[in-house]
């Protein structure tokens, strides 16, 4: 088997944990539109990483993409003190787009890169990129096996969190933390603007049709991963981008559900 | 032994919320504090449970500062919030809601202890049933039963009727007038005190200050009705001797 196609095989893999947790928490913490604002800030900074490229200043895309994102996380914590968390994700989302544009404009020959990270591309991950995912999936799962309780009872009862002694704001703020660096590890793979469909889509779905928490991240899982795999056999076959396959699934199989719960 | 002890305490946010509040509860009190929208009695609960701090004035609870010594006696409150603020939509089971208190604080539950909550709130067979499913008095009795899982020595609930079907009602004033018997201190934050009027030792009535406070009959009278809520509401003596306020709702 192509080796491209395996390391595609495993990365799916990685990406449908981040997916599981990550996007399962989004939804759980009624902040779906994280996803969109984080991948967008995190491609403010990939764009501010290609500029400094390609004017000879070597840096690494990931970090200028984690600190975006996690700048944007601040931004969005901190207007969920004051209200809804969406209206600073939408604050963070625009302002990451216009500086991803002016940069993106002021690069050249870099162009395709920025395609890149937009669109993603499951089959040309680089090992470098490969181990990135693996880190950053690490991350996620140990960081949230250790606070899921304080994750959960931050998003049911924030009132009642506070109250009983938890730091609503500072565990806020690391959940949103943790979706970004989710959201950033996929970056490459999946690209900033289908990024959402594949971490909000399945576990959107598994909320329609799962029956406690356990079920909810088991089904979001597997949606995501079938998705990937649909996405990459159809891509191989026909050489379709195999990210937007994926996404294109995963938000059918979203529709489909919902459709037929409400019927 | 008192539990709360407030002295001189006001609080403002952009206005003045709470002005020079001074009241003292004792231990196995049952306490309810009411007033009309606007009154300042969220803001009060938010003070006793030590997330604000007083503007002038200190509040003690169980004898330790409520806003510098918080982490002192957390533990020994129960808090039951409105129930407006939960997020019912998450898939958990009445079994995980009474967990996740003391879950979140690395700390083990059994599931004797959660029975044993759940069945003085008479919610024991829907252990294993999603919140989101039961009705609001159902969610509002497994919220009690989750304030009750830490054993605490004050128990605080804001607007603990809001949308709660009359039985459900009637349990949880059972299950509270049953925790003041054994010592516990309960302090209910209402707009309606009629489904407790009956129980409760001693009326706090607010509206920004201390309007009056004592027992139920001595603090509704007209003059002390007509300065918390700047207007008359008709009062009703019951069988049992009770004067009931009988309001329509002043929540908003």
């Amino acid at each position: 088997m192509d080796e491209l196609l395996i390391k595609a095989a495993i990365v799916s893999i990685l990406i449908a944990i981040n997916t599981a947790i990550a996007g399962t928490l989004t939804v759980f913490r009624r902040a779906s539109f994280l996803v969109a604002g984080s991948s967008h800030s995190a491609l403010a900074g990939v764009a501010v990483a290609l500029f400094l490229k390609s004017i000879g200043i070597d840096v690494h895309y990931f970090a200028f993409a984690l600190l975006a994102a996690v700048f944007a996380a601040f931004l969005s914590a901190k207007a969920s003190k004051h209200g809804d968390i969406n209206t600073g994700i939408a604050v963070a989302f625009a302002l990451s787009m216009a500086v991803a544009v002016v940069f993106i404009s002021m690069t050249r020959n870099y162009t395709s890169n920025a395609w890149q990270f937009l669109f993603g591309d499951l089959l040309l991950l680089t090992d470098e990129d490969f181990a990135l995912i693996s880190i950053s999936t690490s991350v996620v799962l140990i960081t949230t096996s250790f606070f899921y309780h304080k994750f959960l009872f931050i998003s049911f009862d924030p009132d009642g969190a506070e109250a009983f002694g938890i730091n609503v704001h500072l565990y806020d703020f690391l959940l949103i933390s943790i979706i970004s660096i989710s959201v950033v590890s996929a970056l490459k793979a999946v690209g900033a603007i289908l990024v959402f469909s594949i971490f909000i889509a399945p576990s959107a779905t598994a909320m329609e049709i799962g029956k406690n928490t356990r079920a909810i991240f088991g089904i979001s899982f597997i949606i995501a991963l079938l998705s990937m795999y649909f996405g990459l056999a159809i891509s191989y076959q026909y050489s379709l981008p195999a990210g937007a396959l994926a996404a294109l699934i995963a938000s059918i199989v979203y529709f489909i559900t919902a459709a037929r719960k409400i019927s | 032994m008192k539990t709360v002890i407030l002295h001189d305490v006001s609080f403002s946010y952009d206005k003045k919320v709470l002005e020079d509040l001074n009241f003292e509860i004792d231990r196995g009190e049952f306490i309810a504090i009411l007033g009309p929208n606007g009154a300042g009695k969220t803001t009060l609960v938010k003070l006793i449970l030590g997330l604000l701090k007083p503007e002038k004035g200190w509040i003690k609870v169980l004898g330790y500062n409520s806003f510098k010594e918080r982490h002192k006696f957390v533990d020994l409150i129960g808090y039951l919030p409105q129930r407006e603020e939960i997020v019912s939509e998450l898939p958990l089971t009445v079994s995980q809601v009474v967990k996740l208190p003391l879950l979140s604080k690395g700390k083990r539950v059994g599931e004797e202890k959660v029975l044993k909550v759940l069945s003085m709130v008479g919610m024991d067979e829907e252990i294993a049933k999603r919140f989101g499913e039961l009705s609001g008095g159902q969610q509002q009795r497994v919220l009690l039963a989750r304030a009750l899982v830490g054993d605490p020595e004050i128990l605080l609930l804001d607007e603990p009727f809001n949308g709660v079907d009359i039985p459900s009602q009637e349990k949880i004033v059972e299950v509270l007038s049953d925790l003041t018997s054994k010592g516990k201190t309960v302090i209910i934050v209402v707009h309606n005190i009629n489904p407790v009027l009956h129980e409760v030792d001693r009326v706090i009535l607010l509206n920004r200050k201390v309007i009056a406070t004592g027992k139920p009959n001595d603090v509704f009278t007209e003059e002390n009705v007509i300065k918390a809520y700047g207007s008359s509401i008709p009062l009703v003596i019951c069988e049992e001797g009770y004067t009931h306020p009988l309001y329509g709702d002043q929540h908003g």
